[in-house]
């Protein structure tokens, strides 16, 4: 049984709502996950003092900061004694053209060019000096 | 009155993101085992990594923790 509860003058009173008892002895206790940050602590930054020691996690794991003109990534973290490791990976371009293989025809072609050039143009020289 | 090793001993040792920190365990060993020599160079350290004085620091932490 309820007791009914005295709202006060006016009010009357009401009986409390009988709340569904739920079995507990089954029940585990449940853990909230851990929050942990999606992706990776960092970001885009103009040069190196653009990085504020409170932008490097303390939990061990670094963080990443490429240069806006993507010449390099600074990657820092903490060191146990209470200073910051920075380490800098500069860009290495692989996108370098390659060479094309040489044609030997077109090889011979360009050499027989130039032959006939120098022999033109010692023919005018001898033609002008008479 | 908790002293002021226990009081961070408590602190570091009860806060759940701190457990997998290693930072923060090697922080909690060096104040277990009472090396104060190796603590006050972290300290310092911190200190100039942070840009701030070492006075400026206490009294930030004093503040932090209520202490007058």
């Amino acid at each position: 049984m309820y007791p009914n509860c005295n709202l006060g003058s006016g009010y009357g009173t009401f009986t409390p709502y009988p709340f569904p008892t739920v079995p507990t002895a089954f029940q585990p206790q449940q853990q909230l996950p851990t929050y942990t940050k999606p992706g990776l602590a960092g970001r885009v930054v103009n040069k190196l003092d653009d990085i504020l020691p409170n932008e490097v996690p303390m939990d061990g794991t670094s963080s990443l900061f490429p240069l806006q003109d993507e010449s390099a990534i600074f990657v820092k973290s903490w060191n146990a004694d209470g200073t910051i490791r920075t380490v800098k990976y500069l860009r290495e371009v692989t996108d370098i053209p390659k060479k094309k293989p040489s044609d030997p025809i077109e090889e011979l072609k360009n050499y027989i060019d130039e032959r006939f050039n120098k022999l033109e143009a010692s023919y005018k020289e001898v033609m002008i000096s008479g | 009155m908790a002293s002021l090793q226990e009081m961070a001993i408590n602190l570091i040792s009860n806060t759940p993101r701190f457990k997998n920190n290693p930072t923060a365990l090697n922080y909690l060993a060096i104040i277990k085992d009472g090396r104060s020599e190796e603590g006050a160079r972290i300290a310092e350290n911190l200190c100039k990594t942070y840009g701030v004085s070492k006075e400026d620091a206490v009294s930030q932490a004093k503040a932090f923790f209520n202490f007058k």
